[in-house]
């Protein structure tokens, strides 16, 4: 069942993809744009919430750091995109690795409590430090990649649609990364560490080395969908990084959708973000819809959209074992 | 009975089981836990092949032992070799690389893992030294007889075969010593019979096995030598038969005017 739906989700993914693409319209391009967002930082919330079961709070703070990153190597420094979507994950996969065994001593409210004061301490920086990140107004004239490629392949960074394309290669990149992971032992040993840590470390593996790499990759994948903020809106002010606006989202976004999952970070984002959009329902109505969306998933689905094929096959089953006893 | 197919293959080599070296020995070994010493000097062996059980009465320290000796607490003082190895300092993790395993007193069920994962996950361990055989997680669910649980999510499963899916874990580590905290808490008389087996086929192929339990049957049936403990202190150490006659043994466990009526 599940394998089933995973190639459906693939078919529905490219198909979605291309064609939001062909239809070439700057909304719907744009509110695509948003999903993908979402859904990357869902996927790198995956890795230390998800699979290793630590609730990581601070999401914005790595979110800020590649959208800030990006923005000064972009208008500072005269850098390319390209160098940005480098730099910045491998900047927030340091940062991760150094304060990670610090916060990772603690565990469950403690380790939420840490996070949330290392996201509250970022969005402080970017208020503050007027020089560096302009303060409240935030820095502007990010620049967009310009044309990449040749003749008939070529695509125009500087437009919304060229965006697309650049973006989606990268998420689907990243998608097909997770998948991977999601097979691999790594994986396997952060479920572990979810279970039963102690045991864990009785078959003989360093847990905190396991924590403190999912803790990295978390950050890092922020940082990258930071990066790709900073150019899709070319503008950042430290508002969206803070901690209603970035971390509880990305984790809203990833419990409905489903923790643990590889399209739960998909399904949430385009209920979340992308449904709420395309209704273009006003925004009253849209903050009532978006909580009862999130009650109904908790309660009904408390593994997330994602298990919803799986809970609807096992109820088939107990009612055809009813019906044939 | 699929354990008992695998017995039959198997080649037992008495000698092994006397073989002089020591799987795991430790010296003096002290933990105390504020005022309340846990452990007092205790110093002991098991040989490779050997089920040793570890016996006394509740609070005695027998699962702070197992906790030291696998390396989840430090130790105040002592030490503890695997083979020639000296892991005293190791964290339990890195104890694991030597050959040293363990089990807890409380079957590990988990909500998030299938019993086959959870074999896969064991299956993992970064157990550094060679064993005479490896298995696959498939060959040990069919040796175990728990094929058919192993699609099935560990909290799900009843007690027993948890426990007998953790011993399977462990048993794909490969390892040189193991440690089972109360192995037969909480299982039927059945499932205990199963565990037993399972446990001298480990010994069999020259597992050393330390076993805490309560269940003294179970121990005096499945032991080679027991230890006692009591308030942190080994008070004696031989046979199980032996153990039960001892009268510092029964008053440890039953208090001195019990004991003495036992005796007088």
């Amino acid at each position: 069942m599940v394998e089933r739906f995973g190639y459906v989700g693939w078919v529905l993914l490219l198909g979605g993809l291309v064609g939001i693409y062909l239809l070439n319209d700057g909304y719907y391009t744009t509110v695509a744009l948003l999903m993908m967002l979402w859904a990357i930082l869902a996927i790198g919330l995956n890795f230390i919430l998800g699979y290793a079961g630590y609730f990581h709070l601070g999401l914005g703070a790595f979110y800020g750091l590649g959208a800030y990153g990006a923005a000064a190597l972009g208008t500072k420094y005269q850098m390319p995109m390209i160098v940005a979507l480098i730099v910045m994950p491998i900047a927030g996969a340091i940062l991760s690795a150094i304060i990670g065994p610090l916060l990772l001593r603690t565990r469950d409210l403690y380790f939420a409590v840490a996070t949330l004061a290392l996201g509250m301490i970022i969005s402080d920086v970017t208020n503050n430090w007027v020089s560096v990140t302009g303060g409240p107004i935030g820095i502007g004239g990010i620049q967009r990649p310009g044309v990449i490629g040749f003749g008939a392949f070529s695509i125009d960074g500087r437009t919304l649609p060229g965006m697309f394309i650049i973006v989606s290669t990268i998420f689907v990149a990243l998608m097909i990364a997770a998948a991977i992971a999601r097979k691999s032992n790594f994986v396997l040993i952060l479920r572990g560490i979810k279970s039963d840590d102690l045991m864990t470390r009785s078959f003989g593996f360093p847990t905190t080395v396991y924590k403190v790499a999912a803790f990295a990759i978390a950050g890092a994948i922020s940082a990258l969908g930071g990066v790709l903020y900073a150019h899709i809106v070319q503008y950042i002010s430290p508002e969206p990084f803070t901690f209603f606006a970035a971390s509880f989202q990305a984790f809203v976004v990833l419990a409905v959708g489903g923790l643990g999952s590889l399209w739960g970070p998909v399904l949430g984002s385009v209920l979340l973000t992308g449904l709420p959009e395309f209704l273009d329902l006003d925004p009253h109505m849209k903050l009532i819809i978006y909580g009862a969306v999130l009650l109904i998933v908790t309660l009904v689905l408390p593994k997330g959209l994602a298990s919803a094929a799986q809970v609807i096959s096992r109820r088939r089953k107990t009612a055809m074992k009813e019906g044939t006893e | 009975m699929a354990i008992d197919i695998l017995m039959s293959n198997e080649k037992v080599s008495p000698a092994r089981a006397v073989a002089a070296a020591s799987a795991i020995s430790c010296a003096k070994l002290s933990k105390s836990f504020g005022g309340l010493h846990a452990l007092r000097d205790v110093t002991f062996q098991i040989a490779p092949g050997e089920i040793l059980g570890i016996l006394g009465p509740n609070g005695a320290g027998k699962t702070t032992f197992i906790n030291v000796l696998s390396g989840m607490l430090h130790a105040d003082s002592g030490t503890v070799h695997i083979y020639d190895d000296d892991v005293s300092a190791m964290s339990m993790a890195h104890r694991a690389r030597y050959g040293l395993f363990r089990t807890f007193q409380n079957s590990r069920s988990s909500e998030e893992l299938t019993g086959y994962e959870l074999l896969r996950l064991a299956s993992l361990t970064p157990n550094k030294t060679k064993s005479s055989k490896t298995y696959t997680p498939d060959e040990l669910l069919e040796i175990f007889g728990l094929k058919r649980f192993a699609g099935i999510i560990l909290s799900d499963l009843p007690y027993g075969i948890q426990k007998m899916m953790n011993l399977a874990a462990v048993a794909l580590c490969r390892p040189k010593v193991l440690l089972l905290d109360e192995p037969f808490q909480g299982v039927a008389e059945a499932e205990i019979e199963r565990l037993s087996k399972v446990i001298r086929h480990f010994a069999s192929e020259g597992v050393a096995v330390g076993l805490v339990e309560h269940n003294v049957r179970s121990v005096m049936r499945l032991c080679n030598r027991v230890i006692v403990l009591d308030a942190g202190a080994m008070i004696f150490e031989g046979r199980g038969e032996d153990a039960v006659r001892d009268p510092v043994v029964q008053t440890a466990y039953l208090g001195q005017r019990f004991a003495g009526e036992l005796n007088g």
